[in-house]
């Protein structure tokens, strides 16, 4: 080995490398997955720390929605909540263990301990996951048509919660995640317009929400993406309208769209990004 | 003859010098001039050929100087492995996509032949170990810009490439920075795997730390594959997988809910108490048996911070303060009296 390391050493980086690029070109030959058209309010400039060095350009998948918190269960109000359907059923599809104890305690070991496990996230985009969402919330709040048309862009922090809901409706993502499993091909079986549904890398949680009112508990999950942010090369940087990065983090769009982006997503279901434009906005 | 075993043997010749001259000033032994000459001549040009050919220290002072200089090149190459970093995340916003993926290969790559040429060049390793530590840092940042570049799903796989460059680097040159490199990235790539076969998803692999036990006690199987000429090979792969078991033993002594096991996290504490003593015990053992210093003092420490952690668990909230650092005292000297007997019983058994 010795004095012959350095050729093994570099043959093994050309190798990992040249790996690496394969998978990334047969992910992305051929017909795309999916190709879907988002604007602003789903994939807004993503939050760089101000002490960032970095000069990498990215835009964050928004799959987070305002929901008010229930004062029942200390939990996000049921009605409203995107995730609503992830129950103990899918929950134990995806091989965790949902059968909940009746002590508190024992719960906590069965259920709470439990790691996250990966799968593959169904996004959709303004289907009737929105719809829904759309019609709950401006009758929990009885916002009009007008009133949500009026909303500001980017409220005070103090902000109520029905101001929260305006700028929800007018300015917020409209992609939802409706569902999770661990085959993607059964996924896009199921969901075959692959110009409104995404399948994604996630990571499901579970935890227990307790209900005050009735003293028991459920098993709920939670989904997040493994890709999160996507990276937008430099060819495309100048397609965005400037790259001002938000101050901080904000769970949804900070104001009318002013891009949007042709997302797709290839055999691994990787997303990358096609095309960027330019949308003419109102203020 | 590796540069290990040269130092050995430079350090036997000191050794033998020194105790000749006490010797002879006890009037034990006087040597003729007849017998020193070839000797002291004999020594010298050992010392000097030694010196020559592996760069060993052959007076104490040089020994202090190459503990200096080991720790000023793996804070250069720290130093170092940050300015890359920090200058391709500031510039690589600006590059086109093909040539952000040329500049990522291509730095390890150059890396790897400045290590060769490093190693040429200067025999001591302190240089060739700098650009070693900087070509790893260079892979490292290659696969995970790669993935930020292309979006790729994050996987444990990157650190067993890690691991083997840094590996390959380590055995290539004789680089044990590099060996220890390569030994986080494989207890890392395997604690994760570990995750993954029970259906976890990989990077909350830490949450779990019996999955460092499984890596650990692999890479301390991996210190009794015969390693000629890298005579201090074993004792890294001996002292980093004990310590992967230890901490995660440890760990879970105190932390009950962070187990795997079905179990109450009281019970599973208690367990992990008692396999605490039982493993840091076999530990000392397996040490003294194999003349391995480093595991031996590796097993002591902790024995020693399992005792003091369950006498914190007992007694800290009842006991005065003065009473609770009093019974440590004389456990210490307990503890210090039970190993002058077993000192004194191995003394007794020498022939």
């Amino acid at each position: 080995m010795k004095g012959r390391g350095w050729v093994a050493a570099i043959a093994l980086v050309v190798s990992v490398n040249a790996l690496v690029l394969v998978r990334v070109a047969a992910n992305r030959r051929g017909e795309p997955d999916a190709s879907l058209t988002l604007t602003e309010r789903e994939l807004p400039i993503a939050y760089v720390s101000p002490n960032s060095e970095s000069s990498g350009v990215s835009l964050r998948i928004n799959v987070e929605h305002f929901v008010p918190w229930s004062s029942a269960d200390y939990c996000r109000d049921r009605e409203l909540d995107p995730l609503a359907w992830l129950d103990g059923e899918k929950l134990a599809a995806l091989g965790f263990r949902v059968s909940v104890p009746n002590s508190w305690e024992e719960a906590d070991i069965l259920i709470q301990r439990q790691l996250p496990r990966e799968a593959f996230a169904v996004l959709e985009l303004g289907g009737r996951a929105w719809e829904r969402y759309r019609e709950r919330l401006a009758e929990r709040y009885s916002l009009s048509t007008q009133e949500v048309c009026d909303a500001k862009p980017a409220p005070a922090p103090d902000a109520s919660d029905r101001t929260l809901a305006e700028r929800a409706l007018r300015f917020g993502s409209r992609l939802f995640v409706v569902d999770v499993g661990n085959d993607p091909s059964a996924l896009r079986r199921e969901y075959p317009d692959r110009n409104s549904y995404l399948i994604a890398p996630a990571k499901v949680h579970v935890f227990l929400s307790r209900n005050c009112a009735s003293l028991s508990s459920t098993v709920r999950g939670s989904v997040s993406l493994l890709i999160d942010e996507v990276n937008v090369p430099r060819r495309l940087q100048a397609r965005l309208p400037s790259v001002d990065r938000p101050a901080s983090y904000r769970w949804g769009g900070e104001r009318a769209p002013r891009y949007e982006v042709v997302l797709a997503s290839g055999k691994n279901h990787e997303p990358w990004i096609q095309e960027i434009r330019s949308v003419a906005s109102t203020p | 003859m590796n540069k290990d075993q040269a130092q050995l043997r430079a350090d036997r010749v000191r050794a033998f010098q020194e105790e000749l001259a006490a010797v002879e000033r006890e009037g034990v032994l006087t040597l003729s001039d007849e017998q020193r000459a070839p000797l002291w001549a004999h020594h010298t040009r050992l010392l000097a050929t030694l010196a020559e050919a592996f760069d060993v220290d052959v007076t104490g002072e040089q020994k202090q100087l190459s503990w200096g200089m080991r720790i000023i090149a793996f804070l250069g190459a720290a130093a170092i492995s940050a300015a890359v970093y920090f200058l391709f995340h500031r510039f690589w916003g600006h590059l086109d996509t093909a040539i952000q993926v040329a500049v990522l290969v291509s730095a390890p790559v150059l890396g790897v032949v400045g290590v060769q040429r490093a190693a040429r060049r200067e025999r001591t390793g302190y240089f060739a170990a700098i650009v070693a530590l900087v070509a790893f840092a260079c892979f490292v940042l290659d696969l995970a810009m790669l993935g930020q570049v292309f979006n790729i799903t994050p996987s444990q796989n990157a650190f067993l490439a890690w691991a083997a460059f840094a590996l390959i680097l380590a055995y290539g040159f004789d680089l044990r920075l590099l060996q220890i490199a390569g030994i986080l990235s494989l207890m890392g790539y395997l604690a994760a795997t570990v995750g993954v076969w029970r259906g976890c998803y990989w990077l909350s692999t830490g949450e779990r730390p019996e999955h460092f036990i499984v890596a650990g006690a692999f890479i301390f199987g991996l210190s009794f594959i015969p390693h000629r000429g890298f005579t201090a090979f074993p004792g890294a792969y001996r002292l980093f997988g004990l310590l992967a078991v230890l901490i995660a033993i440890l760990v879970l002594g105190n932390w009950g809910a962070g187990s795997t096991l079905p179990l109450h996290p009281k019970t599973v504490e208690h367990l992990y108490q008692v396999a605490g003593f039982v493993v840091s015990g076999v530990v000392i053992w397996a040490g003294v048996r194999q003349h391995w210093p480093g595991t031996t003092n590796l097993g002591s420490t902790f024995f020693a911070i399992f005792l003091y952690t369950k006498f914190f668990d007992w007694w800290w909230d009842w006991m005065p303060r003065y009473l609770f650092f009093l019974v440590l005292g004389l456990v210490a000297i307990l503890l210090l009296l039970v190993l002058k007997r077993l000192r004194a019983t191995s003394r007794g058994a020498m022939p």
